[in-house]
């Protein structure tokens, strides 16, 4: 626990939900139409998961660069290494973003997408770039040709402003990725 | 084909043709002959000179809307027969020779037919050399024209070797020239493969196929930025690196080495085209980003052993062990070219003979310190030292209409380099010496490997984009004290529209501009893509100044308003 939750204040609330959990009635049928994991550059927005949301599409995983993945491994601080050191190694291990160069960065970091999209069950993948920033315009141009072609993963590959814009022409290409998956899957059963 | 089948001109299209080739000769009623005899001697001086710089009309040479010639320029008849048999023949000629020198005519013409790239630039190459020479005189013109055969002779040596191992050429085959040939970026300077130049070339990846045809011809790399954009790229990513990606996209690139060594110079964009192009290529690749902001001595420290490791890797590749007697031997030759670059950087800063116009210096120098050691730089700077000695001693005012010195800043319209020539002819404003020239401003030492690693370090850091334009505001204010070293009055400030490294400061240069009381005229591109601001806006933009802030009258009104957009 952090210094702004407290074990002391936030165990009760746990026990409370963990009861909530064993009682509660799952929904009926899922109001979502495809499951995705989302990829891409800064975002900071919620708003921009919501609106993916409404669109029918159950966001499962997100690898932005502030985003959950990667972030949730152990900073391991080995026998005589600074705090401050393991931190600065682990970002520089551990870190997806496009400026990384060696050979094997660049090519893992698909194979980093195609593994959280199995990982988390995901139909699809939707890759944001937000305008003007040059690593991830490429690595989306890359990632929207790779990742179908070579793990045969659905990708839908955006450029938007970093603010929340263009909300409606972003929902019709949201809906028509969702369509598209629907479709995908329904020939698949087949 | 059947005989029938050609078709001969009918008698109407055959005067419509005449009608036109007539059109490029003057008419003979417009033709003034002398009246008396003080217009006869001056129509005989101008015949044996030239006309002088400020009578002559050099748009008037332009067919319309072309930017071609219609016939050259009269340069008086010592310069016009030096430029028809030393410049125009010359060259032609040694362009077919270093093309035997440095590999076999079959070859060549497989190249010309397999990558657009080339069959669109060779033949042009001479009115390349007439854009920047256009109007010199003298010994900057013969100066200039020396820096331009180097430049073309490396330009060939590099497409020869290319295509010499290309396996694109030879079915996918590999021969022996495709196991001894090593693929860097342009960015990565030549120095670093020095060690094993007695068994391996080395050949930078887009030096030919994007750099230089841009120069030679602005149509071309046109096609590789729409085939980047294609793929989904937005369009506001350097569009260098996005030439530099769609030449990989329409497989327009030899496969002529087994491995690549890439680097981060000096842009975010460069780093992202580099995961293209590996992508594309698909072969070891060894990335060697140096830091932008470098002057922190742990930064120092980390790109040694950034070097370190890649001569690791490329002995990894090649099985060839690093010769320390080898590098030495080839940077102790560089190191002569940039104390002869020193020289000519000391005439120019303080005298008026410096006779290298600024087109040719700026490109010469870049060329010559990314790509490093080759015989035809020292061949050209013997010729060149000749000229620049003859005219210290004989006190020659070199450009004698210069009413401005200028320096050029920031990174340059690779489609209208010579734009400093046109400046010159139109305003007198000479581009005495410019960003690009002022990189890598320093010998390397050789004394120990430690040393030697320390300052090739520097010198990568010290390469033109990474020092002066991202490298912090120290660096990218040394433009001040390079204007009071070469004694400039006004700056020619590069606006790249889309380089966001530069985009940055420019509020702060305006500022200091107002500060210092210096005349700066913005000159916005796009770098390679002349779409987005055309040769013809940028000449408005020099002219706008001109006439409103410097209230002044041009040298050749005919250079103030022309169409150029269909010439090379």
């Amino acid at each position: 626990m952090t210094l702004t939750c407290p074990k002391y204040l936030i165990l009760p609330y746990l026990r409370e939900t963990a009861e909530e959990l064993r009682t509660r009635e799952p929904e009926p049928a899922s109001p979502y139409r495809c499951r995705v994991v989302l990829s891409g550059a800064e975002n900071d927005d919620p708003e921009f998961t919501r609106l993916i949301e409404s669109c029918g599409a159950l966001v499962v995983a997100d690898r932005y660069c502030y985003g959950s993945l990667p972030g949730r491994e152990e900073i391991a601080v080995a026998a005589g290494q600074s705090p401050l050191d393991a931190i600065a190694r682990h970002y520089l291990t551990t870190s997806c973003c496009p400026r990384f160069m060696p050979q094997e960065d660049m090519r893992s970091r698909k194979k980093y997408l195609a593994d959280l999209v199995k990982e988390y069950h995901a139909d699809g993948l939707i890759v944001v770039s937000n305008k003007f920033c040059e690593y991830w315009s490429y690595e989306r141009t890359m990632d929207a040709l790779i990742l179908p072609r070579d793990y045969n993963i659905p990708t839908c590959s955006i450029e938007k402003e970093y603010v929340n814009a263009s909300t409606g022409q972003l929902r019709t290409r949201f809906q028509a990725f969702v369509e598209s998956v629907e479709i995908k899957k329904l020939q698949e059963a087949k | 084909m059947k005989l029938s089948a050609i078709k001969l001109p009918k008698p109407s299209d055959l005067t419509g043709t005449l009608r036109a080739v007539a059109a490029l000769f003057p008419d003979p009623r417009d033709v003034k002959l002398p009246k008396n005899r003080k217009e006869a001697r001056k129509a005989a001086k101008d015949f044996w000179y030239g006309k002088p710089h400020g009578e002559r009309r050099l748009g008037d040479l332009y067919c319309e809307k072309t930017g071609l010639y219609k016939h050259r320029e009269w340069r008086g008849v010592k310069d016009t027969f030096y430029y028809f048999h030393m410049i125009w023949l010359y060259n032609y000629a040694n362009m077919v020779m270093d093309i035997m020198k440095f590999g076999s005519p079959v070859t060549f013409v497989k190249g010309l037919w397999r990558y657009r790239w080339m069959g669109q630039t060779y033949l042009p190459v001479l009115h390349w050399f007439d854009r920047g020479l256009e109007g010199m005189r003298g010994p900057a013109l013969r100066a200039s024209a020396w820096h331009y055969r180097a430049m073309t002779c490396v330009t060939i040596n590099q497409f020869m070797n290319m295509f010499e191992a290309d396996g694109n050429l030879r079915n996918g085959a590999h021969n022996d020239a495709w196991h001894h040939a090593m693929a860097h970026k342009e960015t990565v300077w030549g120095g670093i493969f020095y060690p094993w130049m007695d068994k391996f070339k080395h050949i930078p990846l887009e030096m030919i196929p994007y750099f230089v045809t841009c120069h030679v011809n602005n149509h071309t790399v046109l096609n590789y930025i729409d085939a980047a954009q294609s793929l989904g790229l937005p369009g506001d990513p350097c569009p260098m690196c996005q030439a530099e990606a769609g030449i990989f996209v329409l497989d327009d690139v030899p496969d002529y080495a087994p491995f690549l060594v890439t680097s981060n110079e000096a842009c975010d964009g460069s780093v992202a085209s580099t995961a293209i192009q590996d992508w594309f290529w698909n072969r070891p690749l060894f990335a060697m980003p140096q830091p932008m902001q470098f002057d922190d001595p742990l930064v120092q420290e980390h790109c040694a052993n950034e070097i370190r490791e890649c001569w690791k890797f490329i002995e990894e590749q090649t099985g060839v062990p690093f010769n320390w007697e080898l590098l030495k031997e080839n940077l102790e030759k560089q190191n002569e070219l940039m104390r002869f670059e020193w020289e000519k950087w000391d005439v120019d800063a303080k005298t008026g003979s410096y006779p290298i116009n600024g087109v040719a210096q700026a490109l010469y120098r870049i060329y010559q310190s990314q790509y490093g050691e080759h015989f035809i730089w020292h061949f050209v700077d013997g010729k060149v030292n000749k000229i620049m000695t003859r005219c210290v001693e004989k006190k020659i005012d070199t450009f004698p209409k210069t009413r401005h010195r200028v320096i050029a800043w920031s990174c340059a319209p690779l489609y209208y380099s010579n734009w400093c020539t046109w400046a010159y002819n139109c305003w007198g404003l000479n581009t005495v010496i410019n960003m690009d020239s002022l990189m890598f401003d320093m010998t390397i030492r050789t004394d120990t490997l430690d040393h030697c690693v320390e300052d090739m370090a520097r010198y990568h850091e010290w390469a033109p984009m990474r020092r002066m334009a991202v490298g912090g505001m120290h660096h990218i204010f040394e433009l001040w004290d390079y204007m009071e070293r070469f004694r400039c009055d006004m700056v020619m400030m590069y606006d790249q529209l889309q380089c966001k490294g530069m985009q940055g400061v420019v509020g702060l240069f305006e500022d200091e501009f107002r500060k210092r009381n210096i005349h700066a005229i913005w000159m916005p591109h796009a770098l390679p893509d002349k779409r987005t601001v055309s040769r013809a806006e940028i000449r408005r933009i020099i002219n706008d100044y001109m006439t409103t802030v410097m209230k002044e009258e041009p040298l050749d009104p005919s250079l103030l308003e022309f169409d150029d957009d269909m010439s090379w």
